[in-house]
């Protein structure tokens, strides 16, 4: 979040400073333990309908910064996939009548053989699903990385190792009581806010990283089963991310026996193959969340607070840079999204 | 509805899980007018803050922890033992399921663990089968509420054997009796508080409808009809016709 905003400050020609807690230049926060999926439509299994009027352009939006960007970095709008046992097709029913209310559209449940045409690697006969052709999905990582390396190369300063301490309206104290005064401060520091940590609360993620070269899986599945629900995003290389697990707790411990064997096990219903895949990575983090699961931007005169972007941080952070950079630049709020204002 | 020392005003439960929001679920107890959320713990580490804890502690809601999910006795013995830490009370609801795919409730290792709770202070809440010998265990062994399932958790079935509930139902006037599990349909709710139930437990089909606070008000409205209904005497059901005119004398019958 906090680089999006800084890299569109710094598109409209304004000097930009960022203060990173970690050394870098990798990152271990929870924008790195995401799989990236853009995905309005499948968020509204779950989410407010808010979540998908933010998130529907997001692909373009993200597309217009990738090809700004001048870097090979995988982002892909092949759509994505939200699959469910036949057994249980009244659910899938039940989310597709969900998601064409909701949006005015005429989704049709497709068949098996629908479904294999579009990823023949997916072995199960028995699964049914939906398909949204303009999901899209981004690597974290490069995305992360390639900012990182826009802002350095134009001039901005990213000062990591460097903690704040305090914020006070424009003023930032750093750990040696340095005194840094800017036009406007932009915190985007999830649940290390220094501001609003009070009414954030932790939502801990579970990613595990396999690599199965062998299999040719092109775009994000989610099995939509209601005990188990699973989604795989592919990555380069034969690299899937699998995950799903929402626990509401501030855990940052390392991933459960029990979290990793449903993951996987569902990962294997979706495609056998996966059986043989090799376990690179295993994450856990915890995403910021205010109590109504929406984005915030807090402003308090020349302090602009931009958090709570839960488990859409990728899906919307384009828009929230946006709505950020016109209120420090214009003072204009979007009149239609007053819940986001506080 | 009487909850071993608390009384209850209203008659619903509340479970806390798969709502869009955490505002949602709290808009949907203020709705209610509820005064009691079961709460799972099982996958928190007691060691950290919980944040959505402290949001329900918040509501004044009495807590009802829960051991959803566990499928021994030591498990739930021991989420037990970490509720009460956690939300200081001594009630629990009891879950401990045969297996992971019907989630039925095991008998031997509820009553195995519910007799080491009762010793340990706790003030247990069993989660039972409609089995009528299932639900004398659990009063033999001292529970003074017992929940028996209408139908599979999450099922939305509804009270799928009504015959073997009012059994449970006529066997233990003295305990209070709460339908937990399976509810799905205002009906369903209807049903449970008409053949003689206490209370009901949901969760499901508030948190996955897709108003949540919408359906709660609907369940509000019911339970204020279903009450009053039964208030104004309820006819007894016969397996003969019994007309409300009388038809002697009626001219010209055939």
């Amino acid at each position: 979040m906090g680089l999006l905003v800084a890299y569109k400050f710094l598109k409209l020609g304004h000097k930009v400073t960022i203060f990173e807690k970690e050394i870098g230049p990798s990152l271990n926060n929870c924008s790195m333990t995401a799989a990236g999926m853009l995905s309005p439509y499948c968020e509204l299994i779950h989410s407010d309908k808010k979540i998908f009027d933010l998130g529907c352009d997001s692909t373009l939006r993200w597309n217009e910064i990738i090809k700004d960007l001048k870097k090979k970095i995988f982002f892909k709008t092949r759509g994505s996939l939200v699959l469910s046992d036949r057994e249980h097709e009244s659910e899938i029913k039940s989310i597709c009548s969900r998601i064409n209310k909701y949006t005015n559209s005429s989704f049709s449940i497709l068949s098996n053989k629908k479904i294999k045409t579009l990823e023949p690697e997916i072995d199960s006969t028995e699964l049914i699903g939906l398909f949204f052709k303009e999901e899209g999905q981004i690597d974290c990582n490069q995305i992360v990385d390639n900012l990182i390396k826009f802002l350095l190369d134009n001039d901005s300063q990213v000062r990591f190792g460097c903690e704040v301490k305090k914020i006070r309206d424009n003023s930032i104290f750093l750990a040696d009581k340095e005194k840094i005064i800017f036009d406007h401060v932009i915190e985007c520091s999830g649940l290390l806010s220094l501001n609003n940590k009070n009414k954030l609360r932790a939502v801990r993620g579970e990613i595990i990283e396999v690599v199965a070269p062998e299999i040719k899986i092109s775009r994000p599945v989610r099995l939509n089963h209601f005990r188990y629900p699973v989604y795989i995003a592919p990555r380069e290389k034969g690299v899937y991310l699998i995950g799903s697990t929402e626990i509401e707790s501030e855990d940052f411990s390392p991933v459960s026996i029990r979290s990793g064997l449903e993951l996987l096990n569902s990962s294997i219903a979706i495609c056998k193959s996966f059986s043989e895949a090799r376990i690179i990575k295993l994450s856990t983090n915890c995403r910021p969340a205010y109590p109504d699961n929406l984005p915030k931007i807090k402003i308090k005169k020349d302090y602009i607070s931009a958090n709570g972007l839960f488990r859409h941080g990728y899906l919307l952070s384009p828009v929230i840079a946006d709505l950020v950079v016109d209120y420090c630049l214009k003072d204009k709020k979007d009149k239609n999204l007053s819940y986001i204002y506080k | 509805m009487q909850i071993y020392d608390i009384k209850l005003k209203t008659k619903i439960i509340l479970g806390s899980s798969g709502y869009p929001s955490p505002k949602i679920f709290l808009n949907c107890i203020k709705i209610l007018k509820c005064e009691m959320v079961t709460v799972s713990i099982r996958r928190v580490n007691k060691s950290q803050d919980n944040a959505f804890f402290e949001l329900i502690k918040k509501t004044k809601c009495h807590i009802l922890p829960n051991t959803a999910g566990c499928l021994s006795s030591r498990e739930a013995i021991a989420t037990a033992e970490m509720s009460r830490e956690i939300f200081e009370t001594n009630l629990i609801k009891l879950e401990v399921i045969e297996d992971d795919i019907t989630l039925k409730p095991s008998m031997k290792n509820t009553i195995k663990a519910a007799e080491t709770l009762i010793k340990k202070g706790f003030e247990v809440l069993p989660y039972t089968t409609d089995d009528f010998k299932f639900a004398k265990a659990m009063e033999s062994i001292g529970c003074k509420v017992i929940m028996p399932w209408g139908s599979q958790i999450g099922s939305g079935r509804g009270l799928e054997n009504p015959e073997k509930l009012i059994k449970i139902r006529q066997e233990f006037p003295q305990l209070t009796l709460i339908v937990d599990a399976g509810i799905g349909r205002i009906s369903h709710v209807c049903e449970a508080f008409e053949i003689g139930y206490d209370g009901i437990l949901l969760n499901s089909a508030v948190s996955k409808s897709d108003y949540p606070e919408e359906f709660s008000r609907a369940l509000g409205l019911s339970v204020e009809a279903v009450e009053r209904s039964i208030r104004s005497g309820l006819i007894p059901k016969r397996s003969y016709a019994s007309p409300s005119t009388s038809s002697i004398g009626l001219p010209f019958k055939k």
